[in-house]
Formats: C-alpha cells, sequence, structure tokens
C-alpha cells in the first residue's frame, strides 16, 4: 500500500479505536448506575432510596392480584424468586400483564418498602409460539409432572 | 387463510388498528424510497441536458466572436 | 511485481461509470426478486402466520418492525466502511454509496422505531420507554440524520464528504452497543429471537415468513442503494463525456 494511503488507514483505526474506549466508559458509567432499577430483593433490603422514582420488577407472584370493584386501584406482588415486592397501582393494565409474567413498575417506594407506581409496564420474552403448540406444550408439561408425581407416589 | 373472514383479518381480535398501521407506514416510507430517486433522476436529466445545450450555445458564440474579429 | 497492480481492480471497481453501466442490467432483476420476496413475505406474515399465544396478532408487527431494524443496522456498518474506503483510498464511488446509504438507512431507522412504538402500546402499555434499546436506535436516527446534515455544513464536497465519513466511523460504536443493550441492561426490550448460535425461539410457522421479509428488506436495501447511487453519480460525473453521451442518446 502507498505510505501515504497507509498513514489514513492508520488515522481511521485510531478514531475507531479512540471513540470505542469513549463508548465503553460511557456503557460502563450506565452500568455502575443501573438506571434505577431495582430487584425486589434489593429494594427489601433497604437498597433501594425511598421517595425518588425508581423502576422495580419481577415475576408477578400467582394469585396475588388484588383489583378493586369500584375503581382502577389493582395491587399485586412481584418477586425475583427471593423476596416479594408490593405494587400499588390505579389505572389500566397493558394486554400482556398477567400472572406469571414479568412485569416493571415505575414508582416511589412509600414508608413501608411498597412501591406506589405510576406505570406499570409488561415485559414479554423473546419465545414465539402459535395458541395450539402452546397449549399442546402445556399438556405436555402438566403430563409430565402429573406422571413425575406418580412415579414418586409409586416409590413411596 | 389463518383468518376465517376477511373482516376478521382487518379487525384481528381489536389489534388490527395497530398492524395495519404499522404495515401502512412501512409501505409508505418504503415507496417513497423507491420513487424520491426514480423523480430526481428525470430531473438530473434535463439539467445535463440544460447544461450540454448551454454549452453549444456558448461555443456558437465563441466562434462567431472570432470569425467577426478581422472586420472590427 | 508491481505492488500497485494488486489493487487495479480495486480502482476499476470504484469507477462510476463501471457501476452505472453494470446496475442498470442488474436493476430489472434485483427489483423483481424484491417485489416476490415482499409480497409473498407480507402476504404470509399478515394473513397466513398463526397468531402468538401471549400476543396475539399484535406480534405480526414484527414482520416489519425487525427487517427493517435489521437493514437499518447492517446499513450503518455499509456507510461508515464506505466512508472509510473513501478516507483511505480516495475512490469516488465509495463516498457516493456513503451519501446514499445515509438517507435509506435514516427512512429505515425512523421505521422501526415508529413501528416499535405502535406495537409497544398493546404489549407492553406504552408508545414510548426511555429504554437501552430504543435510546441506542434513537442514536443511530441521530447519526445517520448527522452524516447527511454535514453534507450541507460544506461548500466542497471533498470537505463534506471526509468530515461525514469521520462523523460515520465514530459512531460505529453505537451499532454493537444497539445489538448487546437487551443483554447489558435491565430493559423492558425482549431479547434477540433470531440468535447467531443455537435455534430461533420462534415457531417455523411463524419464523419462515420473517426470513422471507428479512430477505426482501435487504433487496429492498439493494435497489435503492443502487438508486440513490446512480442519481448521485449524474450529479457529481455530468461534466465527463459518457454522462453527456448517456443524456444524449436518451
Amino acid at each position: 500500500m502507498h505510505p501515504i494511503r497507509k498513514q489514513r488507514l492508520q488515522i481511521v483505526v485510531l478514531i475507531v479505536i479512540a471513540s470505542s474506549l469513549a463508548a465503553g466508559l460511557i456503557v460502563y458509567m450506565l452500568g455502575q448506575n443501573a438506571n434505577y432499577f431495582f430487584t425486589p430483593s434489593q429494594v427489601l433490603q433497604g437498597e433501594a432510596p425511598k421517595n425518588i422514582t425508581i423502576r422495580a420488577g419481577g415475576m408477578v407472584v400467582d394469585g396475588s392480584i388484588e383489583r378493586s370493584s369500584d375503581s382502577l386501584d389493582v395491587s399485586f406482588l412481584v418477586t425475583d424468586g427471593l423476596a416479594d415486592l408490593k405494587i400499588y397501582y390505579s389505572g389500566i393494565l397493558p394486554d400482556l400483564f398477567a400472572e406469571g409474567e414479568a412485569a416493571i413498575a415505575t414508582g416511589k417506594l412509600d414508608g413501608d418498602k411498597v412501591l406506589q407506581a405510576s406505570q406499570v409496564l409488561a415485559k414479554h420474552d423473546e419465545n414465539y409460539t402459535p395458541p395450539e403448540v402452546a397449549d399442546a406444550m402445556k399438556q405436555a408439561y402438566d403430563l409430565k409432572q402429573q406422571e413425575q408425581y406418580q412415579s414418586q407416589e409409586a416409590k413411596k | 387463510m389463518y383468518f376465517e373472514s376477511i373482516q376478521q383479518l382487518i379487525v384481528m381480535d381489536g389489534h388490527g388498528i395497530y398492524v395495519w398501521s404499522a404495515f401502512s407506514i412501512t409501505i409508505v416510507v418504503m415507496l417513497g424510497l423507491i420513487f424520491k430517486p426514480l423523480y430526481q433522476a428525470k430531473q438530473e436529466f434535463k439539467n445535463i441536458q440544460l447544461h450540454i445545450k448551454l454549452q453549444q450555445v456558448n461555443a456558437a458564440a465563441m466562434q462567431q466572436k472570432d470569425s467577426d474579429a478581422p472586420h472590427t | 511485481m508491481n505492488l500497485n497492480l494488486q489493487w487495479t481492480w480495486f480502482h476499476r471497481l470504484g469507477s462510476p461509470r463501471w457501476f452505472y453501466q453494470k446496475t442498470q442490467r442488474w436493476l430489472p432483476w434485483l427489483s423483481l426478486i424484491m417485489l416476490s420476496l415482499l409480497a409473498l413475505g407480507l402476504v404470509w406474515g399478515l394473513a397466513f402466520a398463526p397468531q402468538d399465544a401471549k400476543q396475539g396478532n399484535s406480534f405480526r408487527i414484527i414482520y416489519v418492525h425487525v427487517p427493517a431494524s435489521v437493514v437499518a443496522l447492517a446499513g450503518y456498518y455499509l456507510m461508515a466502511i464506505a466512508g472509510a474506503v473513501g478516507l483511505i483510498w480516495r475512490i469516488k464511488l465509495s463516498y457516493m454509496l456513503m451519501r446514499s446509504a445515509a438517507p435509506i438507512g435514516a427512512a429505515l431507522t425512523f421505521v422501526a422505531l415508529v413501528t416499535g412504538a405502535i406495537w409497544g402500546k398493546p404489549t407492553w402499555g406504552a408508545y414510548w420507554v426511555w429504554d437501552a434499546r430504543i435510546t441506542s436506535m434513537l442514536i443511530l436516527l441521530f447519526l445517520y440524520l448527522g452524516v447527511m446534515a454535514l453534507r450541507h455544513a460544506y461548500s466542497s464536497n471533498e470537505a463534506a464528504d471526509k468530515a461525514s465519513a469521520i462523523l460515520g466511523l465514530v459512531g460505529m460504536v453505537n451499532v454493537p452497543i444497539i445489538y448487546k443493550s437487551v443483554d447489558w441492561w435491565q430493559t423492558l426490550h425482549q431479547p434477540a429471537t433470531i440468535k447467531f448460535t443455537g435455534a430461533p425461539s420462534m415457531h417455523p410457522d411463524m419464523f419462515m415468513p420473517l426470513v422471507v421479509m428479512i430477505a426482501g428488506f435487504y433487496m429492498f436495501y439493494a435497489v435503492t442503494l443502487i438508486l440513490f447511487t446512480r442519481i448521485e453519480i449524474l450529479r457529481r460525473e455530468y461534466r465527463s463525456s459518457w454522462v453527456k453521451q448517456l443524456v444524449e442518446n436518451n
């Protein structure tokens, strides 16, 4: 390669490296601040600040959704497997909000470590399945559970 | 077809408004990206034709000037 | 052997005239493939693919959202690399490709953001969330717009091309950030469905039309990039004899 072109190539490589380093640093700093997202166990251990808008989320606990009969008020528990966080919310919940699904709430913590949410969003996973297949999968899963249960019973 | 009728295909259990608006916006933008350069190509051809004509007129004028020169 | 000899093919490839004449013949075929793929993918995705067990029919937006995003990201690499080639080898065609890639990439990024917002409303419960994936995608749109705007900041093509190429290269670090944002941060956006390793987390009946749509969008990108670049060639090479001949024969 021509020496001048070689020099230009070096400059280009230098630009890419320098900007990558700058971006890497920004990513690292953002990771440190973790954009105010807290898991239920972090909240209950007192790691989350009070009266500041934070985001918290986890899996909605089965049977924990309590709806008010005369208003849009709703309360439910979210869990990360270690601790349960209670969330209060008043408003319409998204279509995908359901027991056993992930939800992320934005709001402020009150004194009793309960999150007063101003927004509740449903998070969904990257899996896509047709309803019939999902039903069949669920049936197969239930059947397997049943078999396991029966074999355990038989062992006893 | 997955849907039982055209009516159901349009409504999509209430999600139709979201699905159809997303698809329409996409198609409009894509059509724009195709037709904009096609239109510009026509314009550019006209511009270049004009440029060529102007050059020819200039060249002719220069020649005229040269042949006129000895008389003045 | 003369070292320069190895690079002659590279420079011939960079000839605007060669590009203009070749693409004249390629365009009808590329357009035909593009139209058939897009028509097949649209009908398949909208009317024949099964709905999602959880999201219902709103998931069909994936058939425009994902292809637009994938091609917008790949297009950024193309634009940045074309800029780098222009900076190093001063190949005219390379700068023309870079200039043409910017508006197409910006439009596709816009489509990805808008269709994502429309999809977000029924599934997440909000049109817009300041989520890492969405924010980094917005930065991509600004980078594309920046490359487009820099042209007007300079009176000479050469200075504008150089500045655009440098901005394009600096912004390239944003692309892997967009890819990995769903893994690095706690985001609302779901992780990638199509993985580099392993099977896609999508039922084949739903995945096949998505593959067709992505292929269709790539063909669309090729066709529009060629169309935009041909305009750029006419604008910059109007003084050359082959362009004059072309216009006079038309």
